[in-house]
């Protein structure tokens, strides 16, 4: 019976190291639009300064190869940045803590349940599908952005050498449909793991009234 | 709360950003010449202008000459680059900040040269036929547009190939 409930505990416990991972992932979605928005800055301000020291020093530089080139290296290292940031937060949140209490057994499961802020559990788990799914389209957004300007570059070539020229609206449905084809399994993941928050959601408040009326004797 | 605000400046940057390298404008020309020709490179006086002219002879052994409009002649023999600047000279205001664009042609050219707008305020050419060009530029039979606008000018005369890189700035 008491190896019942420790393992139950510790299923539930991991369930909730799992919601602070997505509240986690869900917090860090500002830092990865701070990350991209500080690489178009930075972008744009190299653009910028190249533009004014060719025009008033003189060295004169092809404006769209130098824009390119920026779009080319900058922009991948700010998204390779943002990823890694994300998941550099994501690696460092202590979890498991709660081991040591379980291994006391049954007292110390039930202590474990007895500490949950049971309201702000709720909380987290809303607020981790909101974020989750923002942080979805964000990096949609931007790899679509990416693969845009990759097709941009790319279609500047081909005129250059072949003298065509592909539609503007082709390319960013190109880069729409390639962007959402390379990250399909990325974001079936997501949606399934949305899915999970809600059952978790669900589960807990049964949990949650179950553990409320109960009487536990020591 | 203070990220918040964090991406509220960003975005405020980059609107602000992306709005000055609008002010940005280039333009190019390149075309082969024989006999006389005029290389034109104007602006509206309130964009500052780099341009960067290539002239590639055709043939080495024939060579070309610069006709500059103080009179200044230079024998070219080889290939030849001139850089040169056209400082902002003043502000535009009224229909010309408005986009209305100011053409100016030869008189028996097919084509308008010296195309400047707000949109364009920067343009280079060369006109094959400076002789019906010229006198627009140098009588002065409509003051008002060249009260606008900048031009810098030379005449040469040979056979070559010409590039120009125009590059300015109009704020």
């Amino acid at each position: 019976m008491e190896a019942a409930l420790s393992s139950k505990v510790a299923e539930f416990m991991t369930a909730l190291d799992q919601v602070k991972k997505y509240k986690t992932l869900a917090a860090s979605m500002t830092d990865f639009v701070l990350i991209i928005l500080g690489t178009v800055v930075t972008a744009l301000s190299v653009n910028i300064s190249i533009c004014l020291s060719s025009l008033f020093i003189g060295k004169y530089v092809g404006f769209s190869i130098v824009s390119s080139s920026l779009i080319i290296v900058l922009f991948p290292a700010g998204i390779i940045v943002a990823v890694f940031w994300v998941r550099h937060r994501i690696k460092s949140i202590t979890i498991g803590q709660w081991k040591n209490k379980l291994n006391e057994g049954a007292p110390g499961a039930l202590e474990l349940l007895q500490n949950i802020q049971w309201d702000s559990i709720f909380s987290d788990i809303r607020y981790a599908k909101l974020g989750f799914f923002l942080y979805e389209i964000a990096k949609t957004l931007v790899y679509w952005v990416f693969a845009a300007a990759l097709l941009f570059v790319f279609n500047g070539l081909v005129e250059s050498v072949l003298h065509m020229t592909i539609n503007y609206v082709v390319v960013m449905l190109v880069s729409l449909v390639v962007v959402l084809v390379l990250s399909k399994n990325d974001l079936h993941k997501r949606y399934d793991q949305m899915g999970r928050l809600d059952w978790l959601l669900w589960e807990l408040r049964w949990f949650e009234s179950e553990f409320r009326g109960a009487n536990f004797e020591a | 709360m203070k990220k918040v605000w964090l991406l509220f400046v960003l975005t405020v940057i980059i609107a602000a950003q992306l709005t000055f390298t609008s002010a940005f404008h280039s333009a190019s020309e390149h075309c082969y010449v024989s006999g006389t020709s005029g290389v034109f490179v104007s602006k509206l006086n309130y964009a500052s202008m780099r341009a960067t002219i290539y002239i590639s002879l055709s043939y080495k052994s024939a060579p070309v000459l610069l006709i500059f409009p103080n009179g200044t002649q230079i024998e070219i023999t080889d290939n030849y680059t001139l850089d040169l600047f056209l400082p902002r000279s003043g502000d535009v205001l009224g229909s010309y900040s408005t986009g209305t664009a100011l053409g100016i042609s030869p008189a028996s050219g097919d084509y308008q040269m010296l195309s400047l707008s707000h949109n364009h305020p920067i343009d280079v050419d060369v006109v094959t036929l400076p002789s019906s060009f010229l006198p627009w530029l140098d009588d002065g039979i409509f003051p008002e547009y060249f009260e606008n606008i900048d031009v810098y000018w030379f005449k040469i005369q040979g056979e070559a190939n010409i590039h120009i890189d125009g590059y300015g700035m109009a704020i």
